[in-house]
C-alpha cells in the first residue's frame, strides 16, 4: 500500500511539476512559449495516462483503443487544421456608402 | 460479504469480465476523446482567424483560478488513486474517506470555477453578445475566445458532475467492494483521470497560449 501511494504521489509531484514548467514557458523562458506550452501539455496527459490510469499494465485491447483514440484525433486535428493553416485571408475593401 | 471473485454467466472467468469491463470504459473514452476533439478544433479555426484579437481575449482570463483549479483536479486524481489502492489492500473504510476527500477536490472546482471565475466574468461584461464589454478592433476575435471558453468549461463542468454522481454512487456501493472485487471502482477512476486530462488540454488552451508571446 504504502509503495503504491508514494508511486502515486511522485506522479502527482511529477504533473506539479510539469505545471510551473508550463508556466516557466510562459513567463520566464518566451523563446519557449507556444510550441513548449503544448509539449508540456502533452507530456501531463501522458504521466496522467500512465502514472494515474495505470495504462502499462493494461493488455492489448486497451492499448488499441487507446491508440485509435488518438488516431482518430490527430486525423480530425490535422485534416481539420488544414484549411485553416493553408487558406489565404486578402482584406476585403468595404466601399462607403 | 466473501471475497470472491465471481462473473456473470456470459463470461468465462472473474478475469474475463474484467477485461471486457475495462475495455468498455475505455472505448467510452475514446469516444469521448472525440467528442472532445471538435471542440478543440474550433479553437483552432477561431484562433487562426484572427489570431491577436483571439489573444487579447484570452488575456483577460483569471490565469490564478485557473492554476488553482489544476492542482485542485490533479489532486484529486492522486486522491482517488489511493481510494483505489485501499479497497485492493482491503481497507474499505479508508477508501471511502479518500473517495470523499476526491469529491470535495471536485466541488472545490466547480466552486472555483463556477462560483467565482465565471461570475466575474459575466459580471465583467466577457459574455459574446450585444453587451460584450471588449471593444475596439479585438472585439469579435475575444467574442469568438469567449465563447470557447464557456462552451468548453460548461462542457468540462458537466463532465465533471457526472463524475462527482459516480463517485457518490461508488461511496454508496462501498459495502460491495473487496480487494478481489471493486472492477467499478477501477472504472469510475478511469472516468474520473479521463476528466482531469480533458482540463489539462483546455489549461492551456484557455489561459497559457495567449499569454505566450
Amino acid at each position: 500500500m504504502t509503495g503504491v501511494v508514494v508511486r502515486l504521489f511522485a506522479v502527482a509531484s511529477l504533473m506539479v511539476a510539469l505545471l510551473a514548467a508550463e508556466l516557466a514557458a510562459v513567463f520566464i523562458f518566451p523563446a519557449w512559449g507556444r510550441i513548449g506550452v503544448a509539449i508540456i501539455a502533452a507530456a501531463m496527459v501522458g504521466v496522467a495516462a500512465f502514472g494515474f490510469m495505470d495504462l502499462r499494465r493494461e493488455g492489448p485491447p486497451v492499448w488499441l483503443l487507446a491508440a485509435a483514440a488518438l488516431l482518430w484525433l490527430a486525423i480530425l486535428l490535422g485534416l481539420g487544421s488544414l484549411d485553416p493553416l493553408t487558406r489565404t485571408l486578402y482584406p476585403t475593401v468595404i466601399a462607403a456608402p | 460479504m466473501s471475497d470472491v471473485a465471481t462473473h456473470e454467466f456470459q463470461f468465462a472467468s472473474a478475469e474475463h469480465q474484467r477485461e471486457t469491463a475495462i475495455s468498455g470504459i475505455w472505448l467510452f473514452l475514446a469516444s469521448e476523446a472525440l467528442f472532445f476533439g471538435p471542440i478543440f478544433l474550433s479553437w483552432i479555426y477561431a484562433r487562426l482567424a484572427d489570431p491577436s484579437a483571439f489573444d487579447a481575449g484570452a488575456r483577460q482570463t483569471d490565469l490564478t483560478i485557473g492554476i488553482v483549479n489544476t492542482a485542485l483536479l490533479i489532486a484529486s486524481s492522486f486522491a482517488y488513486g489511493v481510494g483505489l489502492a485501499s479497497i485492493q489492500f482491503g481497507s474499505r473504510r479508508r477508501m471511502v474517506v479518500w473517495l470523499l476527500f476526491a469529491c470535495t477536490l471536485g466541488l472545490a472546482f466547480l466552486g472555483l470555477k463556477f462560483g467565482v471565475e465565471w461570475r466575474s466574468d459575466l459580471e465583467k461584461g466577457l459574455f459574446p453578445g450585444a453587451n460584450f464589454s471588449i471593444q475596439g478592433p479585438t472585439r469579435n476575435g475575444a467574442q469568438l475566445f469567449f465563447a470557447f471558453y464557456f462552451f468548453s468549461t460548461a462542457l468540462h463542468g458537466l463532465h465533471l458532475i457526472v463524475g462527482l454522481g459516480l463517485v457518490a454512487w461508488i461511496i454508496s456501493q462501498a459495502r460491495q467492494f473487496t480487494p478481489k472485487r471493486h472492477t467499478p471502482v477501477l472504472i469510475v477512476g478511469l472516468y474520473w483521470t479521463f476528466i482531469d486530462i480533458i482540463w489539462l488540454v483546455l489549461f492551456p488552451l484557455i489561459y497559457l497560449i495567449g499569454r505566450a508571446s
